[in-house]
């Protein structure tokens, strides 16, 4: 392996519990994110994905659980430490928080309070890790702005989230999350509730900044065309099971797994077909959702039941 | 902000004017009047009273005009100040009338000020500490604050204050200080006296707003912008405050308008139980021996109060939350 | 996991049930009231006595006590209670009761007693609890006419409880009726019922209450102040159910669900019966569950004033009325029961609606 690890999941379960059920959002994974690359995580709603960026964080809360599993996270200059073992209160998680990592939301709208000035959200976040002085989190945060494609930042920065438009706001939580200067930043479906051309810009953007900023990013969706835009490592989650790991091209170009060809078939444009299919969740579920096994081709994984796992994977 | 402010104030006089109308009605629906009610009471004492001396009486209160007439009569010399003659009392409305009104205002700020300052704390709590034994607590003290009748309640302070402190207190003063001129000493003699109807009042509203705050929190805790400051790393405390409270918090400012109107009924019913000089008690004997302006001068500003009330919470709510004001 | 019926399979009603039956406190609330309903149905029938009937050997007489064991200490199954002796202090001329071991009154339950008009369908003499001819019974006390505070509270439910029920239907009846009026046909409409219900607001409740039925003539007969109090609660009170229906409804019109129906084609009729009604009935109902005891303390509390109902009206109110000022605790604390009853019949109506209101909210499941 070229890079190394900055962060890997293992054994990692979460469940929800409702009056009626115990429902595994997550069932025991295992991921690796690669130092200063974009790992993104595909699937569709209710896979596990977000529940599992969630969980990096410790952000999850009741009635979500994590049952099992560890994170361990490696720093830059720092020593590897599992971030399931944090305690609630400790200093650690709160540097972890917002300093180390952190996280741009899919709802731009609602993900910044209503009733606080852009400025004072940012400013918090610098405040919150560093002992600056006010006047100089001001002029960060004003930078921060300019430099995600905010003009008039100075100004701006006195203005509410409801004076922005969605495209301005998702800039505004980039820069929230990127002015601590964090080594993990996880976008939870960061497009998905903006329009397409203000889409391409922030992908844009985000692009650019990775080019620039020496971060590496978990990038969570469920649109391949984003994946293929800005992904190098693929993996590919369904009913909190992760089916297939992979590089981006070997996803795209060569999936293995009858769910991941179902995903990328039903992408108009990447294939020819004559006609959508829709994929089955039932196939997923009882088919090769049940007893997989891991087969394994150099950095490729995939989860399959035996009779499916081509000649040749190693189990 | 000013213009807002203007905007409201002149739409307040459309509601006012309704109001004065519904009023009027209101102290007009009792069959009869005072006049032939007190008439009653003479002819009973064996008194001959003319039929001139009862048309000019009629006539001196201007009874004896169409139902419109008297209407703009009462409205036109109340816009004036001049509130008219309790037949009842033999005085001036306006002598009977601004120190208990003044007094019902003290109580009702009193209440409104223990309320919040106990309610709030409370539901941020009960909302943070969801299902725990405190929460279980709160909610069943607020639950019986609720259900007992403010009089029940007001009884059953004076027992204990009487018990246990030896002290007695109905009233707003002790005998002493009943008519003396202000002084320090009188209003630590108030002090001394308006916490009862204080407790009184503000328990049911307290007990309200706790749960309303508790829901409301509850609500705002699942919002993304808390997730956000989380993931930001704001600790958990400051966290709370600084957003999901601060959220939370705002339509309870609306709420000051619709809770003086409460307070101001629960008044009426605590100062008649603790005998408190204010509106409430003279409310009701008005309304009982139909002395039509007495009665009829309390409703209408008791309501302008609450319009008022209403007023204020609106304008402070504005200076509150920005997307208001900036509409 | 696949143990368990799957939550989505299940249907809103099962849903809302399962939901309903977690909260145990708001199931325990649903029966009390039952149980309390029942026994203002059937008033004559648990009252061991009239309402208005005296008993001239029992003047603010205090609670008798249920004794298993005489004074001997000799064990007998059936409860019974001691007669009063009365004695008058000579210095603060207050009536002392103390009993008098000597007079047992044993109890008997479904038994014959005083004769009373069930319904006024039919002459009856079985009580629930009763005790020999000649022997007297008070479990709460008696009043300063001698009449049996528990009887009293019995009868008193049947009017304090009705009153709040239609109360409350009344409310419901012009609430969702002016309220979706105004929510449904929106522009001036819509203006004047809001601006109506403005001014009905800022007037206080109280004194607004106290002026109305000050207004009722002192001669009607008891049901028609009974009815009138009914009304002049209701007319209050539908204003801020109105409010909420206007804005649910308003909300609801551009429910993308609702749209959906209407792009769909669906008619009007089908709209309203079918998307509107049911996303608003469990917010109705459960508005009404918390409306009641709202009714049922206005009644208390204007009864108390003495602008409410009255004797020989027996509400619960009306009985409050007696406990006037402070001296009655210290002398008299059990004409306070009725009291305990009113606090008791609040509360549950309280988390009887809160049970209801979790239960009803489809997105409320995060909580449970």
């Amino acid at each position: 392996m070229s890079t190394s690890t900055i962060l890997s999941i293992r054994n990692l379960s979460i469940s929800f519990k409702n009056e009626i059920s115990e429902q595994l959002a997550v069932n025991n994974i295992n991921l690796d994110m690669k130092r200063s690359q974009t790992t993104a995580i595909v699937g569709e709603s209710g896979s596990g994905k977000s529940v599992t960026a969630y969980a990096m964080m410790q952000l999850i809360q009741p009635p979500g659980k994590i049952t099992s599993g560890e994170i361990i996270f490696s720093p830059a200059q720092q020593d590897s430490f599992d971030i399931l073992q944090l305690n609630d209160n400790s200093p650690a998680l709160y540097d972890l928080r917002g300093g180390l990592m952190s996280m741009i939301f899919q709802e731009p709208m609602t993900a910044l309070s209503p009733v606080h000035t852009i400025g004072n959200q940012i400013m918090e976040a610098i405040l919150t890790h560093q002992a600056i002085p006010k006047q100089a989190a001001f002029d960060l945060a004003a930078a921060m702005l300019e430099r995600v494609g905010i003009q008039n930042s100075r100004e701006r920065m006195h203005q509410y989230p409801f004076e922005f438009s969605g495209g301005m706001r998702q800039r505004v939580m980039i820069a929230m999350a990127l002015v601590c200067q964090p080594q993990i930043l996880i976008c939870d479906e960061p497009t998905t509730a903006l329009d397409v051309t203000i889409q391409a810009e922030i992908l844009a953007l985000l692009k650019e900044l990775k080019a620039t900023i020496d971060i590496s990013v978990l990038f969570i969706t469920h649109d391949l065309a984003v994946v293929a835009q800005i992904a190098d490592q693929v993996i590919v989650m369904n009913q909190g099971r992760i089916l297939e790991t992979g590089s981006v091209r070997q996803i795209l170009n060569d999936p293995i797994h009858p769910y991941s060809q179902g995903l990328i078939a039903a992408v108009p444009g990447m294939k020819r077909q004559p006609r959508l299919d829709a994929i089955s969740n039932d196939s997923t579920r009882h088919n090769y959702g049940v007893h997989p096994l891991i087969a394994i081709k150099g950095d490729r994984e995939v989860a399959l039941p035996m009779p499916l796992i081509p000649a040749e994977y190693q189990l | 902000m000013g213009t807002y402010i203007l905007k409201r104030l002149l739409a307040m006089i459309p509601t006012l004017i309704i109001i004065s109308v519904v009023v009027f009605i209101l102290i007009q629906l009792p069959p009869g009047d005072i006049i032939s009610a007190s008439l009653a009471s003479l002819q009973q004492q064996g008194m001959e009273v003319s039929t001139e001396q009862i048309a000019a009486l009629r006539a001196q209160y201007n009874l004896d005009l169409p139902m419109p007439m008297q209407y703009l009569h009462w409205i036109l010399n109340f816009v004036q100040g001049d509130m008219g003659y309790s037949i009842k009392y033999e005085q001036p409305v306006n002598t009977l009338i601004w120190e208990r009104l003044g007094y019902t205002i003290i109580i009702a700020v009193a209440s409104l000020l223990f309320t919040w300052v106990l309610a709030i704390p409370i539901g941020v709590y009960s909302a943070v500490k969801q299902y725990s034994v405190g929460d279980y607590l709160f909610t069943v003290i607020g639950l019986l604050g609720l259900a007992t009748p403010s009089f029940m309640l007001a009884l059953i302070l004076m027992y204990c204050a009487y018990t246990w402190f030896g002290i007695s207190v109905g009233g707003l003063f002790s005998p002493e200080y009943a008519d003396s001129d202000w002084s320090f000493a009188r209003f630590v003699d108030l002090l001394n006296h308006i916490w009862i109807p204080m407790i009184v009042l503000g328990t049911a509203g307290t007990a309200s707003i706790m749960r309303v705050m508790r829901a409301n929190l509850l609500d705002e805790l699942g919002k993304p912008y808390v997730v956000t400051a989380r993931a930001k790393g704001v600790r958990p405390l400051k966290l709370i405050f600084k957003y999901p409270v601060r959220i939370a918090i705002n339509p309870f400012i609306s709420t000051i308008g619709w809770l003086l109107p409460t307070l101001i009924s629960g008044e009426a019913i605590v100062s008649i139980v603790l005998n408190l000089p204010t509106t409430g008690p003279l409310l009701l004997q008005a309304l009982l021996s139909q002395d039509m302006f007495l009665a009829g001068s309390f409703l209408m500003l008791l309501s302008i109060l609450t319009v008022f009330g209403m007023l204020l919470s609106d304008i402070l709510l504005a200076a509150v939350d920005p997307r208001i004001r900036y509409e | 996991m696949s143990d368990h019926p799957l939550y989505e399979d299940l249907s809103t009603r099962r849903l809302t049930w399962l939901r309903f039956k977690r909260h145990k406190l708001a199931l325990m609330s649903g029966g009390f009231l039952i149980f309390i309903y029942l026994i203002a149905i059937f008033c004559e029938f648990f009252a061991p006595y009239e309402p208005n009937w005296r008993n001239p050997k029992a003047i603010f007489a205090p609670p008798q006590e249920f004794h298993f064991f005489e004074a001997n200490g000799n064990f007998q199954f059936r409860p019974f209670v001691y007669g009063y002796t009365l004695r008058i202090n000579p210095e603060t001329w207050v009536r002392e009761y103390t009993e008098d071991t000597s007079q047992k009154h044993p109890i008997y339950f479904f038994s014959k007693g005083q004769k009373y008009q069930f319904w006024n369908l039919f002459t009856a003499r079985h009580h629930f609890i009763t005790t020999a001819k000649g022997q007297y019974l008070h479990i709460f006390g008696t009043d300063k006419l001698g009449r049996d505070i528990f009887s009293r509270i019995v009868y008193g439910a049947r009017i304090s409880l009705s009153l709040g029920l239609i109360g409350v239907v009344l409310t419901l009846v012009l609430g969702v009726l002016i309220g979706g009026l105004a929510g449904y046909l929106g522009g001036r409409t819509d203006n004047l019922i809001q601006r109506l219900i403005e001014v009905l607001q800022s007037i206080p409740t109280l004194p607004l209450w106290m002026a109305l039925s000050a207004a009722v003539p002192v001669h009607w007969s008891p049901l028609g102040v009974y009815f009138s109090i009914i009304v002049i609660l209701s007319f209050i009170q539908w204003t801020g159910l109105a409010r909420v229906v206007r804005g649910r409804f308003l909300a609801l019109r551009e429910e993308d669900f609702v749209i959906a129906a209407r792009l769909l084609g669906a008619s009007q009729l089908r709209i309203i019966t079918r998307h509107l009604l049911p996303s608003f009935m469990s917010h109705i109902i459960t508005t009404a569950t918390l409306a009641i005891p709202g009714m049922i303390l206005a009644e208390t509390a204007l009864s108390f004033l003495g602008v409410g109902l009255r004797a020989p009206v027996v509400s619960w109110g009306v009985l409050l009325q007696q406990a006037q000022n402070f001296q009655v605790i210290v002398l008299t604390p059990w004409l306070l029961i009725p009291g305990i009853f009113v606090i008791l019949v609040v509360i549950a109506f309280n988390l009887l609606g809160d049970g209801l209101r979790d239960a009803a909210d489809p997105y409320g499941g995060h909580q449970l």
